[in-house]
């Protein structure tokens, strides 16, 4: 029923070309939905316009049938949460007080913080194995660490679609694989619904239920990995070769996997 | 990267209020009893219960004491306390609104402004409207640079930090010039006021005025708070605080508002004080962290407590010769300013 549906979105600047172009895609709640593409397709744009950053010169955003532009933006911020790239906390708060600040929009002027509150911000470190982290201080968290405490603060929002932006930048190999579970666990345990940008097309066929791949602005192929990861596709979008090789032959053999639970 | 403060080090804010607020007492009581008539400390409750509620305690003292406790000092403390905490309230708004550090009271070109209405006046126009004018035109000419750089800084979207810290020192210097050429081609009585403006002091404290500070500072600090939420989601950058339901354009233009109310009225009556809405944020902020609810009670009491004790200081170092206010904040604020340097060196 919190199914999210672009239909026919498009956006630009004002007085400028578009960036994104009749976009139309629909994602069934509990679903991860990847979104690929070379740099500068409109990946963020997108995002952006589906986390009601940007309105829509023309097109749809909907959440469980409603037009997110019919929602004040509290109500939006309690639906929809993103986790954005300029996300820097400061660093002395602690991890369970930059988890807090995403109870804002669930909170009142002067409302003090209620059981409510601290229930949800429980659950939301839990949720992403934090627990342990709470006290820390932001500057002493791990690139990874930071990464899970800024997606728990999304899940302290309660939203039914949770928005990530390029989550695996700057994360080595394990810290790409551990998120990639997460959002597992998130759509499948949790019922959330997740939109996310990756680069990585290894870890999207492997993180996502379902992939669009964008370029200019336009929506070139959507369906599952297998479906939308084809040579011929990624050649026209990324303009490189896809090729299928022995891997016995290759330098470095190797793919990964978590070796063990996320800690 | 940065080391966090030890966060565990920091005290409960219970505590930290209720000493911050024991301590304004004892700072007001004191600074009430010192001065050119050294008055005991028992004399100075004496008088202000007796003031409050006549017939509460036996009178053992002299009018000319009571007037003095009363009529001067006692509003002298008072805008001396609201005065700092309204600028370190103010300061710890925009160091966060802006998202930089060296934000202060005057970024709107505040007290430049307030220096162009008061050397207007006092070259040009004379009291019109009797004693009240000075600091009418002080307030008006902060008014007119706060608009100023609103209109130059340019629509909602376009009004970022950066840019507005940018127009707010335009129009600053556009101010100024305007006033040193009033000063130039006027007399050497608007010399004198200018540096009044520049110096800063409380010696205009009445009964009778400063209701209109304390009313500004609580109004801004009651604004302020009820923002406190939306301030702290912008904590997490603009973007990120728009996912939370906040929105970083109205939430400025609201705050830039009440910030250049409590700023303006309080420049009007006390010329610019330097250092205090500058600093005193800051150690609010290694004290209590940067969250705004905390961080706003904690440096309203700060400020109010630094400016109290140094304006006992400014009127007994020199005595009976009075130290002018700004000298003393500037002078700790840099010396402050140096050791948070050298203590922290390699921290922040």
């Amino acid at each position: 029923m919190t199914h999210l549906a672009v239909d026919a979105l498009t956006w630009g600047p004002p007085g400028a070309a578009p960036v994104i172009q009749g976009l139309s895609f629909t994602v069934p709640a509990g679903v991860v939905q990847g979104i690929v593409g070379p740099n500068g397709a409109g990946k963020s744009t997108l995002l952006r316009c589906v986390y009601r950053v940007l309105r829509p010169r023309t097109g749809v955003v909907r959440l469980g049938g409603r037009d997110v532009w019919t929602l004040t933006p509290r109500e939006a911020a309690c639906r929809i949460a993103a986790v954005v790239q300029d996300g820097a906390a400061p660093p002395d708060l602690p991890a369970r007080e930059v988890v807090a600040l995403g109870r804002t929009p669930h909170r009142g002027r002067f409302a003090r913080s209620g059981r409510r509150d601290a229930d949800a911000i429980e659950a939301s470190l839990a949720a992403v194995d934090a627990i342990h982290l709470a006290e820390r201080p932001v500057a002493r968290l791990s690139g990874g660490e930071r990464q899970r405490i800024a997606i728990a603060r999304a899940l302290a929002q309660e939203p039914d679609l949770l928005v990530l932006d390029e989550p695996t930048n700057h994360l080595d190999i394990r810290h790409q694989l551990e998120l990639a579970a997460l959002m597992r666990r998130l759509a499948e345990g949790h019922g959330k619904t997740i939109l996310v940008t990756l680069h990585d097309l290894a870890l999207a066929a492997e993180a996502c239920d379902q992939l669009a791949l964008m370029q200019g602005g336009r929506l070139v192929a959507q369906g599952t990995p297998a479906e939308v990861l084809r040579p011929a596709l990624l050649t026209a979008a990324f303009g490189v070769e896809a090729v299928r090789d022995d891997p016995a032959a290759r330098p470095f053999p190797y793919r990964f996997r978590l070796a063990s639970p996320i800690v | 990267m940065n080391e966090p403060l030890h966060v565990s080090a920091r005290p409960p804010a219970v505590l930290l209020v209720g000493g911050l607020l024991v301590l304004l007492v004892a700072l007001v009581t004191v600074a009430v009893s010192v001065g050119a008539v050294p008055i005991p400390l028992r004399t100075v409750w004496g008088v202000a219960l007796e003031r409050l509620s006549p017939g509460l305690v036996a009178r053992d003292w002299p009018e000319g004491v009571a007037r003095i406790v009363w009529d001067i000092r006692f509003p002298r403390a008072l805008l001396a306390a609201v005065t700092g905490a309204g600028l370190a309230a103010v300061g710890a708004v925009l160091q966060g609104t802006t998202r930089n550090a060296l934000a202060d009271p005057y970024l709107f070109g505040i007290s430049a402004g307030a220096a162009l209405g008061a050397v207007t006046v006092i070259t040009r126009i004379g009291d019109v409207i009797g004693i009240a004018t000075l600091p009418l035109a002080a307030f008006l000419g902060a008014a007119l640079s706060f608009v100023l750089v609103l209109a130059v800084s340019g629509t909602d979207e376009e009004r970022r930090p950066d840019r507005l810290v940018l127009a707010g020192v335009a129009v600053s210097f556009m101010l100024m010039a305007a006033t040193n050429a009033l000063i130039f081609i006027g007399d050497h009585r608007a010399a004198h006021s200018v540096v009044f403006w520049m110096l800063g002091g409380l010696g205009l404290a009445r009964w009778d005025n400063i209701w209109i500070a304390v009313a500004a500072t609580a109004a801004g600090l009651v604004l302020f708070l009820a923002q406190a939420r939306s301030l702290d989601a912008l904590l997490l950058g603009e973007e990120t605080a728009k996912t939370l339901g906040v929105s970083p354009g109205r939430l400025r233009l609201i705050l830039f508002a009440g910030a250049a109310l409590v700023s303006g009225v309080l420049v009007s009556l006390t010329g610019a004080i330097g250092f205090v809405g500058l600093m005193i944020p800051h150690v609010a902020r290694i004290l209590v962290g940067p969250l705004s609810s905390r961080l706003l009670v904690a440096a309203a009491l700060m400020g109010a407590c630094f400016l109290v004790g140094v304006d006992a200081l400014a009127r007994t170092l020199t005595a009976p010769q009075e130290l002018p206010l700004g000298i003393l904040t500037s002078a700790f604020g840099g010396a402050f300013a140096v050791w948070l340097l050298r203590a922290r060196r390699g921290i922040a």
